[in-house]
């Protein structure tokens, strides 16, 4: 019984040398586009190396249930292949192709129809929603690099970001994650270097939507009216007795 | 002024009637509409790339608490309530963090050092070293004035914690002050220059030494770990020292002369009789009570808990800190028959601690949400900082913000966290030696001068009412412009020779 585990633990080991021996991922970009109904349009960019005798190529995906998944090998026109498969309890995508050992870069894109649950996310205080997005490596193979990109609906905007891995320390110089426009929309980008089996990168925030109240501009302007009414002794007052003081000065001159 | 006029009671917790001018009732005047328009466009505008919507609340925010702290419209302490309204309100820090800056170590040390303070008015110590003080050094303005830059000279490299140098010299300043005529809320120009020439000594002498201050060590942490070169105690000294002393002299020169001319009249003490009597008051106090040698020693402890507390680890296994030293002296100063003070004696000024309270959370608020790094990074961009640029332009825009950032960001560490890691970046970028533009940079970390705001000695002193915030800001502006200078030609000179810079 025990040479039998000892056996089985052997084989398990070489059955993940041999797997990660065989592909080599140098990054994945994710993108992840989201829509004001919900869903998401989910884009990879995977920059890898395999060797003459892979015959299919597996990357770990963060979503069960996609729509119109496609794939092209370097550029739009040369489709690959692919397909959403379950690795154990974590969904893969599989790609079938022989690459040769070239570094090679695959575009994915797909849509996921229930992304965000609106109820689920909010709206808590001040109308903000939060909601959490991870990426997992759960296959054995490294990652050397991987980023994730979460694009806000038109019109939103991040309001904080609560928590992510890698973590943020306080006395971090700088934060991992970066915020900024694509094309107008809000974007957060978060990246890691070298992931592991396990190893997971997410990015919980708090959004909302970026309508301000514009009647501030009517209370401000109200105030500042209020304001500079009653209290103009604040001018007023010292020019008054200047003038008196003045006047005096004149009647002494005289 | 009879010698029985003089002041020897500080009354911190009673907030002083000043009479404005006619310059800061137009200030006043001019404040709040400015205040209410910097908030309603920044926070309105569309928002900026790489910042959050939190951010732009905090910066809108803090914009308005600025201008209003500035030109005051409404009390400080009043707009500090304000601005923590409207960080919850508008959604620019949660509620329960700008609540909980009234928890916060910064505000515990105040109110701990401010009665550690009321113990050397109560024991009367502060009245006998203000007496001898006055009368070994006090025939002329200027002799006095030089008198106090020596002792925080003196003291800035025993004791790090700003606060309690703070606290050690206000009595006898306000003493001081009161023999010159200067009081609460009918202060002169003496007043002024005494009060802004220990806030500036405070501040600056601590960038002479490593140790001086916390984000001194920050930033030379930073220096050794992103720029790989260590920067000893001494390397600092050397270095920065010498710009201090000449600065310091500067401003005690140009503060009575030009800023704030003392009247012929204010230039010698107020007493009737002169010296003669304030000697005779020194003699009928008769010698040293047990109430001064209690408050002496329980002050000089605290003072050696605050000194020694890179020791403590190895003496106790565990550091006490700042705060702690400070609540051990306070608790001993109450106890029964050993202590010599009951609650009333405490003089706490609350108004400053809700002043503070309101700046801290502004300022928190605009680090915690990110805020500050993004207003960092934009100027430089702003400036356009690029590669093509000479060493020497790159030198004097670092410096000169690194100066003028304080008026923005209320905490020095958190200044030295933002702005030293991008300094370093950017020299690294540029093929400069980090070491030439990020450690003349940290050198101004501590020259927080301009405004009450800026640190927690300046609040300290403020709230004895013997300047404005436009004062503040007119000399603390003044000053902080003659260090930039010094600080340019020291890059061509001083830190050349030293091999700071190329």
């Amino acid at each position: 019984m025990k040479r039998l585990i000892i056996s089985n633990i052997l084989l398990a080991m070489l059955i993940l040398v041999t797997r990660s021996d065989a592909q080599q991922i140098h990054s994945i970009n994710q993108q992840i586009k989201l829509a004001e109904n919900g869903s998401a349009d989910v884009h990879l960019i995977v920059s890898f190396s395999g060797n003459d005798s892979l015959g299919s190529f597996q990357v770990p995906f963060g979503f069960n249930e996609v729509t119109g998944l496609e794939a092209y090998l370097d550029h739009p026109g040369q489709a690959v292949d692919v397909q959403l498969v379950m690795d154990r309890t974590s969904p893969v995508l599989k790609f079938h192709l022989n690459p040769g050992s070239e570094p090679h870069k695959l575009y994915v894109n797909s849509k996921v129809e229930h992304f965000l649950d609106w109820e689920a996310a909010g709206p808590e205080e001040f109308k903000t929603y939060s909601w959490k997005v991870e990426y997992t490596n759960t296959l054995p193979t490294r990652i050397d690099s991987c980023s994730l990109n979460v694009l806000l609906p038109s019109g939103w905007n991040y309001h904080r970001i609560l928590s992510s891995e890698p973590e943020f320390k306080r006395k971090d110089p700088e934060p991992p994650f970066t915020l900024f426009l694509v094309n107008g929309r809000a974007n957060v980008s978060i990246s890691r270097k070298s992931m592991e089996y396990l190893d997971r990168i997410t990015l919980e925030f708090a959004f909302k939507n970026e309508q301000k109240p514009t009647i501030l501009i009517t209370v401000g302007v109200l105030l500042i009216a209020l304001y500079l009414y009653y209290f103009r002794n604040l001018i007023l007052k010292k020019a008054k007795v200047e003038t008196i003081i003045s006047n005096n000065n004149n009647k002494e001159n005289n | 002024m009879n010698a029985q006029e003089i002041n020897f009671d500080t009354n911190l917790n009673v907030l002083p009637i000043r009479k404005a001018t006619r310059g800061e009732d137009r200030m006043r005047y001019i404040g709040f509409p400015l205040g209410i328009v910097f908030f309603l466009i920044l926070y309105l505008m569309p928002t900026p790339n790489g910042l959050t919507l939190e951010a732009q609340a905090a910066i809108a925010s803090f914009a308005l608490a600025l201008t209003w702290w500035v030109t005051e419209p409404l009390p400080t302490y009043a707009t500090s309530l304000f601005l923590m309204g409207l960080l919850t309100f508008f959604n620019g820090w949660p509620e329960h963090k700008v609540l909980g800056v009234f928890g916060l170590e910064v505000i515990w040390l105040n109110i701990m050092a401010f009665i550690l303070s009321s113990t050397l008015v109560k024991s009367q110590l502060a009245k006998r070293f203000a007496l001898w003080i006055g009368i070994r050094f006090g025939h002329s303005s200027l002799t006095i004035l030089g008198a106090f830059i020596v002792l925080q000279l003196f003291l800035a490299p025993f004791i790090p914690a700003t606060t309690a140098r703070t606290v050690m010299v206000l009595p006898v300043m306000l003493v001081i002050g009161s023999i010159y005529g200067s009081t609460s809320g009918k202060g002169n120009n003496f007043g002024v220059n005494l009060f802004m020439q220990n806030l500036q000594g405070i501040s600056i002498f601590s960038s002479g030494f490593l140790t001086g201050s916390t984000c001194n060590i920050v930033a030379a942490a930073f220096i050794f770990e992103m720029g790989n070169q260590k920067i000893y105690y001494s390397d600092w000294m050397i270095g920065m020292l010498p710009i201090t002393l000449i600065v310091m002299s500067i401003s005690w020169w140009l503060g009575p002369k030009y800023l704030f001319p003392i009247k012929q009249e204010d230039q010698q003490p107020k007493v009737k009789g002169g010296f003669k009597v304030m000697q005779k008051m020194l003699d009928d106090m008769g010698g040293f009570k047990l109430a001064e040698a209690k408050s002496a020693s329980i002050f000089i402890f605290v003072l050696f808990l605050w000194a020694t507390d890179r020791f403590h680890m190895g003496w106790f296994g565990f550091e006490i800190s700042a705060v702690m030293a400070a609540l051990i002296g306070v608790v001993i100063v109450f106890l029964p028959k050993i202590g010599f003070m009951k609650w009333n004696d405490a003089d706490i000024p609350w108004h400053v601690m809700i002043f503070s309270a309101g700046a801290y959370s502004g300022g928190l608020a605009l680090f915690d949400s990110g805020a500050a790094r993004w207003l960092v990074g934009s100027v430089f961009d702003m400036v356009g900082l690029d590669s093509n640029l000479n060493f020497w332009l790159v030198y004097i825009i670092i410096i000169s913000f690194a100066m003028y950032a304080h008026l923005f960001f209320t905490s020095k560490t958190m200044r030295s966290i933002v702005m030293i890691p991008i300094i370093i970046a950017v020299a690294q970028q540029f093929g400069f030696d980090p070491v030439s533009l990020a450690l003349p940079a940290a050198f101004t970390l501590t020259w927080v001068i301009t405004l009450p705001t800026n640190a927690k000695p300046n609040l300290i002193l403020y709230s004895a009412g013997q300047f404005s915030i436009s004062d503040n800001l007119k000399y603390g502006l003044t000053v902080s412009t003659i260090g930039v200078v010094v600080m340019i030609i020291a890059g061509f000179t001083w830190f050349r020779f030293l091999g700071i810079t190329p």
